[in-house]
């Protein structure tokens, strides 16, 4: 009989690593994609539809 | 080798027994590091209350679709009844539930956790689909908030006896995963509402349902993999330190003493400030940047994403740091560097520099974040680990005291100096000062926390 202990295998340490990393990943992706425009000075002002299309 | 979950011969539902504490101990050569994982993925689900402020708007026009009609929810309601109830709950339900948690272990905490938040989240879909806001109320707020209480400790005082070597970083790698879920949460609700709304759906309802079932998944993946260590396990090459270290005890105090200390009200206060102080930015962080620098409100929403970042990144850090300077000195260097930190915020506006002023906030709110994670350490330095999850559990209703006072003092201060006519650009400077008097409030605390006194030491169990 085999006393030693059986240790936890790799794979799924990584596999463990990896689930939680996927979500953490997309989501640190997703929030440094909406930081971008802090980074890109004063944005150009958005043209409204105006009635008087030629006053500035 | 005899799997774990067989070890007791006692078994009237093995289904249950699975997730007793007993059943829960690891068995020889199970590897540490898939705690942390199971940790964050359960902090990680419960931590979306951090991103709920995507659904407010939306959640406001449930009977107009496109626009708020006669008869749909005000925003501060919503507000009210969900994350607001939600974080008292949390607060409330992990001091009350912590001394069951200590006895049931992990496993079944995740598990009870995820019933509670994701059955939380159903019943607030239910609610927002025939339009019910004591539905809604209840499900996410009452329900979700007891999820979210039993998930944030759970598995903190295991993680502890895991790391005895590391617990700072240990317990910064779980509070991390709380800190991560705005930034998991937000944009997955975001998503979800895109693809599910109709003419006749806002989508929040089917994304409610989408994420119970997703965190469902999550949080028993998490709960499956953990263990608690085999009494007087230690990780291998590790000797306990033999040198007495003032403020590191390696006696125990138990929950029902420890909070008749007066360490207990003096950490409690330090946490409370703590958060008050970084609420104060957190809060306000958008109409800060747009008020103060004239930046859009894209790029404001931007900023707070980023605080988001600093906010998860801190609590790893920071709390990793601890391990080397001790928590009594990572809690001065919050509050010291903290409040140097709020006093040039006003200097900031008048130098018109937002990325100067987009770097003190950032180190702001990691230290906001560095302060969460390196509250269950200090606590396990001053208790030991015996109940530290259920003191923990009563420490944490300071976070729900200052989320409560935290923004509530920033807006109405704000809110006089703007009523008082002062410009809108300095209209945040008196709240700022403020912050930092909470700081020194904090720092004072801290420099009076001294080790418990013996006569409070439980006298059956050592570390």
């Amino acid at each position: 009989m085999n006393d030693r202990p059986q240790k936890s295998p790799p794979w799924l340490i990584a596999l463990a690593w990896i689930l939680v990393s996927l979500p953490l990943s997309w989501g640190l992706y997703q929030s440094i994609l909406k930081s971008k425009p802090l980074f890109m000075g004063p944005a150009p002002a958005v043209a409204a539809p105006s009635p008087t299309p030629s006053s500035k | 080798m005899k799997p774990d979950f067989v070890t007791t011969p006692q078994q009237n539902n093995p289904m249950l027994s699975f997730l007793d504490r007993e059943h829960t101990t690891a068995p020889p050569g199970y590897s540490r590091w898939l705690v942390p994982p199971a940790a964050i993925a359960v902090q990680m689900c419960i931590g979306e209350i951090y991103g709920f402020s995507v659904f407010n708007l939306p959640l406001s026009r449930t009977l107009g679709i496109t626009k708020p009609a006669a008869g749909d929810w005000s925003v501060p309601t919503i507000v009210l009844c969900t994350y607001s109830l939600g974080l008292i709950i949390l607060g409330l339900s992990a001091a009350f539930f912590g001394k069951w948690v200590e006895r049931n272990g992990p496993r079944k905490t995740m598990v009870a956790s995820a019933c509670c938040f994701c059955g939380g989240l159903v019943v607030a879909s239910l609610g927002v689909r025939i339009h019910s806001l004591p539905l809604l109320t209840l499900g996410y707020g009452l329900i979700g908030g007891i999820g979210l209480g039993l998930g944030y400790i759970a598995p903190v005082s295991t993680l502890v006896k895991w790391f005895p070597d590391r617990p700072g970083m240990a317990t910064g790698m779980a509070i991390m995963g709380f800190g991560s879920g705005a930034l998991v949460g937000g944009p997955l609700g975001v998503v979800l509402m895109e693809h599910f709304k109709s003419a006749t759906s806002v989508g929040v309802s089917e994304a409610f349902l989408v994420m119970a079932g997703l965190y469902f998944v999550m949080m028993n993946f998490g709960a499956l993999i953990v263990r608690v260590p085999a009494p007087g396990w230690v990780p291998e090459g590790y000797t306990p330190s033999t040198e007495v270290k003032k403020l590191v005890t390696t006696a125990n105090v138990s929950v029902d003493t420890a909070w008749k200390t007066p360490q207990f009200w003096l950490l409690w206060m330090v946490l409370c400030m703590n958060v008050t102080a970084g609420i104060g930015v957190l809060a306000q962080a958008s109409p800060m940047a747009q008020d103060m620098f004239g930046v859009s409100a894209a790029a404001a929403g931007g900023f707070v994403g980023l605080l988001s970042i600093f906010n998860m990144g801190g609590r790893f850090f920071w709390s990793s740091y601890s391990d080397v300077i001790g928590r009594k000195g990572a809690f001065c260097v919050y509050f010291i560097l903290g409040c140097a930190l709020y006093l040039l915020i006003p200097y900031s506006q008048k130098l018109n520099s937002v990325t100067f002023f987009g770097a003190i906030a950032s180190v702001i709110i990691s230290m906001y974040g560095g302060g969460f994670a390196t509250t269950p350490a200090y606590l396990r330095d001053m208790f030991g680990t015996m109940q530290v999850g259920a003191i923990h559990g009563r420490v944490i209703t300071a976070w729900s005291m200052a989320a409560v006072l935290g923004p509530q003092l920033v807006t109405n201060i704000s809110a006089y100096q703007k009523a008082h006519g002062i410009p809108k650009e300095q209209a945040y400077n008196g709240t700022m000062y403020l912050m930092a008097g909470l700081l020194v409030v904090g720092l004072v605390c801290n420099l009076l926390v001294r080790e418990v006194d013996p006569k409070h030491h439980h006298k059956e169990w050592t570390t």
